[in-house]
């Protein structure tokens, strides 16, 4: 009698702990799904970035800080993204941000150049770049912001150490992010982002 | 959040289960109907029970090959109807970067894009589910809204799909409908077969109340019933595509635009009014879980977000 309640028991408690690891590691998989989504839209704007300079240069040559400004952000943010660290690459990447919106306000001076069909619509392209990773850096901060509370909570703590669950990092940003960029012609340094 | 998709799905089914009763208690009744008028020989055992059966069978087959049908092809009817045309990336950069990015923001395969030739503004989203979906907006709306305002409008749309209130309104209006179709069919063959000798008589008694039932549910039960969703489920959407955006700003510009614009729209109404068979009284609601002619009134889901706007601080 009492070696079927032990079995019972036992059964009980390794059908828990399946759910609980599976979870863990359904978690885990959103997660690491959602900041290949991020890397894929950083791609895509580090590739955007050489057309537009190219475009600017014909139209705005003696603005040649600010587009080194953002040769340079660039190539930091790229090798950035070679590591796996959330916050060395937001930190690049939101320096590229800030050094494109420079140069965005600068391309503003100069009425030729924002009449290009071309540049128009490598703008739009930034623009809609700058929103895909936001939004996906937001769905990668849910997803870590729920794993990680899953790997810290009972009873799912006890397996995520033993079975190697390691918490996420978060992917950071600026605060003035989403602010309206203001109109700024003599600074392209790069606003370091907040440690937290 | 998982946790209110999970909720609204078991809602869904909730829903859909109550009008299944209905829809089978109708049968029922028709059944029995058939039977008490039907001339039984005297002294022949009663086939009460066997009708009333039958009557359930026919409804649940008729209820049940109208979902599928909903299920395999209603996206496609609902779009096709509103005279909706895929919208290419290359010719509407801008709303098609954004649906884009929203689906990002919810972790869900990106809609299709859809775009209606239409002066009225407006949008609408619909689909079965998130991977079969589509978002259609008015080319009236892209003309009169900035991008963050069309965020707003979207980020709305997106939380219908993404609350599974899409595939809700494409089932529920299906079964509106067919209980409607079914009406009318059954109101002109009782015309038709007017004349016929004695038994043809009960048998027109028999349409008539048939129709009759047919038309409480297609015509008053459903409307109601699909009213009461969809406001509720506006509401929802408000909140949780301003969740998706953090930008309550957007969503209630762009209200404040629409409640401005008064254009009704020509295309769509006019479609609408003839696919719904089922909802000549309030025409404005079709199969599609319309953004912005359903109740609550547009003046009270502005002050809900300008109150979220406070709490919010984003």
């Amino acid at each position: 009698m009492s070696a079927v309640i032990v079995v019972i028991v036992v059964l009980v408690v390794a059908l828990v702990a399946m759910a609980g690891y599976n979870s863990l590691v359904r978690k885990r998989n959103r997660t690491k799904e959602a900041w290949s989504q991020i890397d894929v839209e950083l791609k895509r704007r580090h590739d955007l970035i050489p057309n537009l300079v190219a475009s600017v240069k014909g139209y705005a040559a003696h603005e040649s800080g600010t587009l080194e400004a953002v040769t340079a952000s660039r190539a930091a943010a790229i090798s950035a993204g070679a590591g796996t660290s959330p916050a060395a690459v937001a930190g690049a990447e939101n320096a590229l941000s800030s050094s494109l919106r420079s140069l965005f306000a600068v391309a503003e001076n100069y009425p030729v150049l924002r009449a290009q069909e071309g540049f128009l619509a490598l703008q739009e392209q930034l623009a809609a770049s700058e929103d895909k990773i936001e939004y996906a850096r937001r769905y990668y901060n849910t997803s870590v912001r729920d794993y990680n509370t899953a790997t810290q909570s009972l009873p799912r703590a006890l397996l995520a150490g033993p079975f190697g669950f390691r918490p996420f990092e978060f992917f950071e940003t600026a605060a003035a992010d989403r602010d309206t960029p203001a109109v700024d012609f003599t600074t392209s340094a790069p606003t370091s982002p907040t440690a937290s | 959040m998982y946790e209110q998709i999970a909720r609204n799905k078991r809602r869904t089914i909730v829903y859909i289960g109550v009008f299944f009763l209905v829809w089978l208690g109708i049968g029922a009744v028709v059944g029995t109907l058939y039977d008490a008028f039907s001339p039984a020989p005297v002294g022949a055992p009663s086939t009460e029970p066997r009708d009333l059966i039958v009557g359930i069978i026919l409804a649940a087959v008729l209820a049940a090959a109208a979902t599928a049908f909903t299920l395999r092809s209603g996206t496609r009817l609902v779009l096709s109807v509103a005279g909706a045309r895929p919208a290419e990336q290359a010719a509407y950069p801008q709303l098609y970067h954004l649906v884009e990015a929203l689906a990002l923001g919810d972790g869900l395969p990106m809609p299709s894009v859809y775009v209606v030739q239409d002066p009225s503004p407006n949008a609408f989203a619909t689909g079965v589910s998130p991977a079969r979906s589509a978002v259609t907006v008015t080319s009236g709306l892209l003309a009169v809204m900035d991008r963050e305002e069309l965020e707003g409008v979207l980020a709305h749309e997106m939380s219908h799909i993404k609350n599974y209130d899409t595939r809700l309104l494409l089932v529920v209006s299906t079964l509106i409908g067919l209980a409607g179709l079914l009406a009318s069919i059954l109101w002109r063959s009782a015309l038709f077969s007017r004349g016929r000798g004695r038994s043809g008589g009960q048998l027109i008694l028999l349409i008539f109340a048939a129709a009759a039932l047919l038309s409480v549910v297609g015509f008053i039960l459903g409307p109601v019933i699909r009213m009461a969703l969809s406001r509720r489920r506006e509401s929802l959407a408000d909140a949780s595509g301003v969740e998706l955006s953090r930008n309550p700003a957007g969503l209630i510009r762009a209200l404040r635009t629409l409640q401005a614009n008064d254009t009704p729209l020509a295309r769509v109404n006019h479609a609408t009014a003839a696919m719904c068979i089922d909802d000549p009284l309030q025409h404005h609601q079709g199969r599609v879980h319309r953004l912005f002619d359903t109740h609550p009134p547009i003046a009270e889901r502005i002050a809900s977000l300008e109150r979220m706007a406070q709490g919010l601080s984003v």
